[in-house]
């Protein structure tokens, strides 16, 4: 017995360091995408992750801080920022969730300092596993100990081996040579300096119709969304939730709406822009969720306003 | 608790330590602690039919008990029969009421009449079809006197809900693991190392094989009134994998669990899809349900003893039952129809035990003639497996028209456009896979199991790396969301 399990506990060790060691020669040297199923490793993937990763590095102190999911850096755009004299920088990632955040606002809080954290809750990003969104984020930052945090909360087998992968891949610096590009015409977008990135004016996304759905957070994503709001506070900055404008049709699909927003509420200072401004599928977005350029214009000029006028930022 | 799920990756380490280093004073407390875990590992998912188990249980100790000293041959043939009426009650309120009623209904409506009866929100019990024969099996053969009735509850009941075997099998004899309870069991350190590499076999039939042709075969069957009949035909290929791949998965787990424990279950698949004529194919695929059935109901009625017609209908008989066996619905009864049909001839000629071998059994590849066989019950059983996997019969005889069209011809391009949408590179991983998995299965095929004694004379390092080899593809292929066993829903 005792054999057994000596042998069994060697065998696990040594099976761990196989698949270490296997797991990043596979992905690097098997061209066919559909023989790496469980290996999305993809570096400056979708939403420009890398170059905002990139440009992070070099920013200090920053007035505002922006995270979330694509809304958030497809809705704040810090040109518009800099010409009320806010700095601002944009850390929102693809289908980010506030598991992604607190790691990314682990990592960079205290080095940018920023006065006001601007948090964009989209109802979905609190639905959602954030399995998506780890890969994205593990991929593209640099390899620190809080994304193998997150990688553990995340707790799913793509992830683990995006996290194996990339240690390999920055411990070789197999990635030293790749520069993203600032625009992207598969995705139709443009990266602008401060992790916005910007939708062509001429794309448009079709929509299929609809359907209606009760919100009903996961524990752990919220949990993880309190633990934001705590180490905003800790650090001594304002935290502002805020949901960036959508289509009507979109934003009422929520049977539960009044609760969303309470639920918001009880964490502190929040803004709901769909009850400010009305805008519209074709015109200020380019599909029922995300903002053209022109939406953005609108929105955040509104949005400063309101951060002037209630001095949240010192 | 499903196999493939982080429960049971806590469960089976900490039932394994108590097992052998906190219980092991006595074969009772062992016993007990089999029993208590069996039932937790059940009630996992649902603890209300747990009573079912235990009732099970409780009767068919009693009357295994008063069979033991009845002399009477009336009284005990109405004891078996109540063992009989109270297990098949059970089972066929909760997996066929509704099925009867509806075509009972369905029926009479044909002939102008109205029965009434409302069908009710039945939720099937997990495994009910396994344990019922497995605990059937225990008063038929003391009934018979080919087994001594126990005197030790606690063992029955662990023999009636051993967890590894408890909701798919292998279906145990008592005969054989009755016994096994016991008597005392020692930990035996080759059989525990044999049972960690079928469990790791078993995985990756279940995670990769299964699980991953599953992917198509739903795709292609959810969308088959747009595909052609090559497409339909890939589509029960795909389907012919997963099933074999999830059910012998379940075996491989469930015995080389067991062995952990000391236990030794009976072989459950034997490379089927090796088999050079669907008498061969049967005696190789899902043996514990053939052979119980081959011994309570096909022997009983006559088996093949008597005229042509009586074999032929012994023959129907065995396959209809079979095939309901796996659920209330007309497909599986076509299932079971198709395979008769498959089968009369071989017997009508005496040709259905010519193949008891093993094919090419000294040689690497087989010749034409046995490639030819393979090759054509193959296709015999994917052309059954339609049957099986279709939604209604409806649904099954519209994928056999199209089968036998001229579109069986034609390349399965239709597959890739909407509204199946397959990409087609990912259905390539997913054939490479499986040629794969056939020649592992193919060079192992002398074994129990394929991997059983890979690399078997080459360095521990090279067997390590195999075995390593093995979990990186699992984690490389593996379905990320959990997915039950085919075989829960019988």
């Amino acid at each position: 017995m005792r054999q057994f399990l000596i042998k069994m506990l060697s065998f696990s060790a040594f099976a761990l360091i196989c698949y270490c060691l296997i797991l990043p020669i596979w992905s690097n040297l098997i061209p066919f995408e559909a023989f790496k199923k469980n290996m999305n490793y993809k570096i400056g993937g979708y939403g420009h992750m890398h170059s905002r990763m990139q440009e992070i590095k070099s920013i200090k102190k920053i007035d505002v801080l922006v995270v979330g999911s694509s809304h958030a850096y497809r809705g704040y755009d810090p040109r518009l920022f800099a010409e009320s004299g806010y700095t601002m920088f944009n850390l929102g990632s693809s289908n980010q969730t506030p598991v992604q955040a607190l790691a990314l606002l682990r990592t960079y809080m205290s080095r940018l300092n920023p006065d006001l954290v601007i948090y964009d809750v989209f109802p979905g990003i609190f639905e959602s596993d954030g399995v998506e969104s780890s890969l994205d984020v593990i991929a593209n930052e640099t390899f620190n100990w809080h994304t193998i945090r997150m990688a553990f909360q995340v707790n799913h087998l793509k992830t683990y081996n995006v996290l194996v992968n990339d240690l390999f891949v920055e411990g070789l610096r197999i990635n030293r040579g790749f520069k993203e590009p600032r625009y992207k015409s598969k995705d139709n977008d443009s990266y602008i300096q401060g992790g916005y990135v910007e939708k062509d004016k001429d794309f448009l996304r079709n929509q299929s119709s609809l359907s209606n759905l009760f919100w009903s957070p996961r524990n752990d994503q919220w949990k993880s969304f309190l633990e934001v709001e705590q180490l905003v506070d800790a650090k001594g900055a304002q935290f502002l939730m805020v949901r960036s404008p959508v289509d009507s049709s979109y934003y009422h699909r929520y049977s539960n709406q009044d609760e969303i927003s309470e639920r918001f509420k009880v964490v502190g200072d929040y803004i709901d822009f769909n009850d400010l401004m009305k805008l519209r599928y074709k015109e200020d977005l380019y599909d029922r969720h995300h903002l053209y350029q022109s939406g953005v214009d609108k929105f955040n000029k509104s949005l400063i306003n309101i951060i002037k006028q209630k001095g949240f930022i010192r | 608790m499903l196999f493939n799920s982080l429960d049971f990756a806590v469960f089976l380490p900490i039932v394994f330590l108590l097992y052998w280093f906190v219980f092991n004073r006595s074969l009772r407390w062992q016993n007990l602690l089999v029993v208590f875990a069996s039932y937790f590992f059940y009630g996992w998912w649902d603890w209300r039919f747990l009573s079912l188990i235990l009732f099970s249980t409780l009767v068919d100790f009693l009357i295994g008990r008063r069979l033991g000293v009845e002399t009477r041959a009336k009284t005990r043939k109405r004891l078996l029969l109540v063992s009989i009426l109270v297990n098949l009650g059970f089972l066929g309120f909760f997996k066929y009421y509704n099925f009867f009623l509806e075509n009972f209904q369905d029926a009479f409506s044909f002939l102008g009449m109205h029965i009434g009866g409302s069908t009710l929100n039945i939720i099937l019990p997990v495994g009910i079809s396994f344990y019922t024969f497995q605990t059937l099996s225990y008063t038929i053969d003391v009934y018979r006197k080919q087994l001594d009735p126990t005197q030790d509850p606690i063992a029955f009941a662990a023999f009636v809900s051993f967890f590894p075997q408890l909701v798919a099998g292998p279906i145990e004899r008592a005969t054989r693991l009755l016994p096994q309870f016991q008597r005392e069991r020692t930990f035996n350190y080759g059989l525990a190392v044999n049972g960690m590499r079928q469990i790791l076999w078993g995985f990756f039939k279940k995670l990769v094989i299964a699980d991953n042709c599953a992917v198509f075969a739903n795709q292609i069957f959810s969308n088959s009134e747009h595909l052609g009949g090559s497409s339909l035909l890939l589509g029960g290929v795909f389907f012919a994998f997963q099933i074999y791949g999830d059910f012998s998965g379940y075996s491989d787990i469930a015995i080389g669990t067991s062995r952990l424990f000391g236990f030794d279950l009976m072989k459950n698949f034997a490379f089927p899809y090796f088999s050079r004529d669907i008498a061969e194919f049967w005696r190789r695929w899902h043996i514990s349900l053939s052979t119980w059935f081959r011994d309570y109901l096909y022997i009983p009625i006559g088996g093949s003893r008597g005229g042509s017609w009586q074999q032929v209908r012994n023959v129907f008989v065995i396959f209809l039952v079979s095939g309901f066996w796996h659920g209330a619905n007309w497909t599986f009864i076509l299932w079971g129809g198709l395979n008769a049909i498959y089968f009369i001839p071989l017997l009508l000629l005496q040709r259905n035990r010519t193949n008891l071998g093993i094919v090419a059994e000294k040689g690497v590849l087989p010749n034409l003639r046995e490639t030819f066989q393979v090759l054509i019950t193959f296709l015999l059983t994917v052309l059954a497996w339609v049957a099986f996997r279709a939604e209604d019969i409806s649904h099954a005889w519209q994928i056999y028209s199209r089968i036998f069209d001229f579109s069986l011809f034609g390349l399965p391009t239709d597959l890739l456009s909407e509204p199946t949408g397959i990409v087609l590179s990912k259905m390539l991983m997913c054939l490479v896979l499986v040629a794969g998995f056939v020649i592992v299965e193919w060079i192992g095929r002398r074994r129990e199991f394929a991997i059983e004694y890979l690399f078997e004379n080459s360095s521990r390092m090279m067997r390590w790396f195999s075995y390593a080899f093995i979990i990186f593809l699992i984690g490389m292929f593996m379905q990320t969301n959990e997915s039950p066993f085919i075989y829960f829903q019988f």
